[in-house]
């Protein structure tokens, strides 16, 4: 039987085949709009039935065989932490879907290639077996290879090929890890790659060796590298804005509303429940990478003049929430550190489709370039500036809640955590420099130049796209309690196994 | 009676052999028939004879015959293969081929290569070994340089006449010592004798005498004619030359190991370490003489030397019926994107002149599906899951890390190689599918030839399927216990 999980993986996939496989270009937008929405439909389904009857369980879950002899399963199904992945990767395709509703260069690939990236994200999210992850992880590098490679701009090339190569030698270990894991079950159990059994035989990879080294460690810096690329942390991180600025506007909303999400993921679902004693371990270590990101990144925004590089080194200080939350082992800061994932890719998106707003009027990116456009594109700053404020963790809006129990948690932590926490502290001064300066040069001030005047404000379909976003933004602000309903069961409950294994 | 009744019962397996053979002479006569020569008749003939074989290789029977073919279980599932694949090339070839008026020769070469792999596949004396080789080697020289009058065909014709004659030579050299040594010729005479005399000399010239399969599987250092034979003949010659011997060299390869080395009188890990190292060199030197290269078709034969070196670690894995199945079916996975990826090419080449990756720009416009179905070969030969080259090489990889400390040295040798490789595919696709098109017309007008699309949508599906079913791997190691 195909469970509703399933669908979210078959069924754009098979309308991505129909996309290129029928001649109207019109059709094509509507099955990316239909594969986003079914996405959304079961992702927001599964993320609200978790807000009302909060659980560490997975639900949703249905199992076909897929190798009886090496034990793989197409084993689905989603506890909080992938609902709410789930839900906003369907969320982020469809709006970016409206966003490249007027994409004329090969419309029909183009819509193709988002569902097929789509099917391989919920893959990523949707699967409670190591090696179906391990293929959806690696299948998404292809569509992201061709949608910056053929629809970015100038040097799409450079940027598509450096993604691709980052992110491949990042996941290499990862088979190798696959392989390890495998070889090393030890002999009368059945093999099996269902994440929730390799969870449970942690003290097995503890104490099986791979060439001397302690297997668990091994496989969490293996884990940990190829997460840590597509996070991206500091100082791995230099592909994002090449990407960033080389991909059309749609593609950047993806890259930062949802892949950036998938690193965070795997270090939630595979290395801190499959290693716990090295997460213990090197927790202070992915702590000082994570606030490492969460300065660097703020601090090289602040110096940025292209806006989508603005933006983008934003999101890596953004990030470092994330790492900084998880390795704080409180549960406070592990919720964050997946609040502040979601939260992020709603106001990265949102600030994204903004400057490609302003992109495809001025057809340049240039902070300079701009000045007191909020006459002529009154909902435009409006709505610029509510993103801006998102980002820049403005209480009452979404970025702030993230950041809030990221800091509750750090600063409750044992050592060296407080600490860390304090130099974090540091980013909200930054990014409410670099957010609110970008604000001020791009809408106040006196227009700076006269052809701008005629810009038109938002259209419709630019709304159709930005204000579900906003709308999202000031909701979970004021009222987070479902989302972190949501989470913090499953957050406890994998903490409370990464707890088991202090010694 | 009753010997002609003995011949008769032995030579029965030989049955998908006989049948190529006919074939060939069909085509000849075929050939000779006017009206017949210019159409693709003799091509279809092929066909037939090779779909026929393949079936009647399917026939699960064991059987030795004369201590000179043995019909064990990698050739059972060899030959079929063989004959599948070859029968797919001459399909192809009807296609790509249908302006050209030298179809019985060239189906012909083609035919000579299936017949000549079948029998090293089922080889098990060295004088079949290298009779077999002796016979791929001759149609494949002839198919290198069939554009006669151009340079590159030439000069990659000479090289691989100069290369094999001397690989061939070498061989020669070494059976007469093994005779010499051992006074057998037959792969079990000599696992029996080389537990009594001079392992050492009987090794040194066994090696020499299988320096013809490391030349069909191009491992190096004998490796050098293939870039350049990839380069100059057309792309569905190479496919013939390239995939179809593969898979012959792995399966004799498999035997050789298991029977003339056996288990107990040389240590498996002594043998293990030597082919790992050699694995090793092979993929070093591929994938990173692979990244300076600038014609696609030169990318896709060091992309060979690299899955022939692939083929060779899995082989030295232990003696195992899972290790031969891994080495199997990597064969199997390589032939299908390779024969698919050489297609496409050949489409491609025909359509825009040459495989220079220069000129491979716009492709994707020109001809989006056969580049789509390119670049999906291409992943495949990179190692993307869920393809089949990333189940091939899960496989391998997972046999040889169970192996000892130079097998996981070549397993980590070989992850590494896969990320390097993955730049130079990525140099085709990139020139293909990303590179500024000079805005080039859709073919719209020229038609993809039926039998063309046929192969490349059973490509495409061999490629995804065999990617999809895990379970194949324990299918095959059954089929060879």
């Amino acid at each position: 039987m195909i469970g509703s999980l399933s669908l979210t993986i078959l069924g754009p996939l098979a309308l991505a085949l129909l996309c290129v496989l029928q001649p109207k270009p019109l059709a094509a937008r509507f099955f990316a709009l239909l594969g986003s929405a079914i996405t959304l439909f079961v992702g927001a389904g599964a993320l609200i039935d978790f807000a009302q009857h909060p659980g560490s369980d997975f639900r949703l879950v249905e199992s076909h065989v897929w190798s009886t002899f090496f034990g793989a399963h197409f084993a689905l199904g989603v506890d909080g932490i992938s609902a709410a992945m789930l839900a906003l990767s369907g969320l982020v395709t469809l709006i970016a879907t409206i966003a490249a509703w007027d994409e004329q260069r090969s419309p029909r690939a183009y819509h193709a290639l988002v569902l097929f990236l789509l099917a391989a994200m919920n893959g990523v999210f949707g699967t409670l077996d190591f090696l179906v992850f391990y293929v959806s992880w690696e299948v998404l590098l292809v569509p992201m290879l061709a949608l910056i490679g053929v629809w970015g701009g100038e040097q799409r090339r450079y940027a598509a090929l450096k993604f691709f190569v980052y992110t491949l030698a990042g996941s290499v270990l990862m088979l190798a890890l696959l392989l390890a894991l495998y070889n090393a079950t030890p002999k009368g159990t059945d093999h099996t790659f269902d994440l929730r059994t390799l969870a449970q035989m942690w003290p097995v990879w503890r104490d099986s060796t791979l060439f001397g080294w302690p297997l668990a460690r091994f496989g969490f810096f293996a884990v940990l590298i190829a997460c840590l690329v597509k996070v991206p942390a500091v100082p791995v991180h230099t592909w994002l804005p090449h990407a960033h600025v080389q991909a059309p506007t749609a593609v950047s909303v993806l890259l930062a509303g949802v892949l950036l999400k998938l690193g965070v993921y795997g270090l939630y679902r595979i290395a801190w429940p499959l290693f716990p004693g090295e997460a213990i371990a090197f927790g202070p270590m992915i702590g000082v990478i994570g606030v490492i990101g969460i300065l660097w990144g703020a601090w090289v925004a602040l110096g940025q003049r292209d806006l989508k590089r603005l933006v983008a080194y934003s999101s890596v200080s953004h990030m470092g929430f994330c790492l900084l939350g998880l390795a704080s082992l409180t549960v406070a800061g592990v919720t964050a550190g997946m609040v502040q994932a979601v939260t992020h890719g709603l106001s990265s998106s949102l600030l994204f489709l903004l400057v490609g707003v302003i992109y495809d009027r001025a057809h340049h990116r240039d902070v300079q370039g701009f000045g007191g456009l909020a006459k002529p594109m009154p909902r435009f700053t409006w709505i610029l500036l509510l993103g801006a404020l998102a980002g820049a963790g403005l209480p009452g809006l979404a970025g702030f809640i993230g950041e809030f129990l990221a800091f509750c948690g750090g600063f409750t932590a044992a050592a060296p955590f407080p600490l860390l926490t304090l130099f974090a502290v540091l980013s909200v001064v930054l990014s409410a420099a670099y957010m609110l300066w970008l604000l001020k040069r791009v809408s106040y001030g006196p227009l700076r130049h006269e052809e701008h005047a005629n810009f038109p404000d938002c259209t419709p379909r630019e709304l159709a796209s930005l204000l579900p976003l906003c709308a999202l933004l000031v909701m979970v602000g004021i009222w987070p309690g479902p989302l972190v309903d949501a989470l913090r069961s499953s957050c406890e409950a994998l903490l409370q196994h990464v707890q088991g294994a202090r010694p | 009676m009753s010997f002609a009744n003995n011949a008769v019962s032995e030579l029965a397996p030989l049955a998908p052999e006989a049948c190529v053979a006919v074939g060939i002479c069909a085509v000849l006569c075929a050939d000779l028939v006017p009206a017949l020569r210019t159409r693709t008749a003799g091509l279809w003939l092929g066909v037939l004879a090779c779909a026929i074989a393949a079936v009647l290789a399917l026939s699960p029977a064991r059987a030795i015959v004369a201590q000179m073919l043995v019909i064990d279980g990698v050739a059972g599932l060899v030959r079929p293969v063989i004959a599948l694949v070859t029968a797919f090339v001459l399909i192809a070839g009807a296609g790509e081929r249908r302006s050209a008026n030298d179809h019985g020769a060239w189906a012909t070469c083609v035919l000579g290569i299936g017949l000549g792999a079948m029998l090293v596949a089922a080889a098990a004396n060295l004088i079949v070994l290298w009779l077999g080789l002796e016979l791929i080697s001759l149609a494949s020289y002839a198919l290198a340089s069939w554009r006669a009058r151009d340079r590159r065909a030439a000069e990659a014709g000479m090289k691989f006449v100069l290369f094999g004659g001397a690989a061939s030579g070498v061989m020669l050299f070494g059976i007469s010592h093994v005779f010499g040594l051992t006074g057998h010729l037959d792969f079990t005479g000599i696992g029996a004798a080389f537990a009594q005399q001079m392992p050492i000399a009987v090794l040194a010239s066994l090696l020499m005498a299988f320096v013809g399969v490391a030349y069909k599987l191009t491992i190096v250092p004998f490796h050098f004619y293939a870039p350049d034979v990839y380069q100059g003949a057309p792309a569905l010659s190479v496919a013939a030359v390239g995939a179809v011997p593969k898979l012959a060299a792995g399966a004799v390869l498999l035997r050789g190991l298991a029977t003339m080395l056996p288990p107990s009188l040389v240590p498996p890990a002594s043998v293990g370490a030597v082919l790992a190292v050699a694995a090793m060199v092979s993929l070093g030197v591929a994938s990173l003489t692979a990244l300076a290269q600038r014609d696609a078709k030169r990318i896709v034969a060091f992309s060979g030397i690299g899955h022939g070196g692939t083929v060779l670690l899995a082989a030295a894995s232990g003696g195992g019926t899972a290790a031969a199945a891994s080495a199997i079916f990597y064969l199997l996975a390589y032939a299908a994107a390779n024969v698919g990826a050489l297609l496409c090419l050949s489409v491609l080449e025909r359509d825009l002149g040459s495989c220079e990756l220069a000129k491979l720009a716009g492709a994707i416009r020109r001809r989006p599906w056969v580049t789509v179905l390119l670049c999906l070969f291409l992943f495949s030969l990179a190692g993307v899951p869920p393809l089949a080259g990333f189940t091939a090489k899960w496989a391998v990889l997972q046999q040889a890390l169970g192996g000892g400390p130079m097998l996981v040295a070549a397993a980590f040798a070989l992850l590494a190689s896969t990320a390097i490789f993955a730049w130079s595919y990525l140099l085709i696709i990139r020139a293909a599918v990303l590179a500024p098109a000079p805005l080039l017309p859709r073919a719209s007008g020229v038609r993809m030839p039926l039998p063309t699309a046929f192969v490349l949508l059973c490509c495409a599906a061999g490629t995804i399927g065999l990617g999809l079913w895990l379970d194949a791997l324990p299918a095959i190691a059954q089929v060879f216990s």
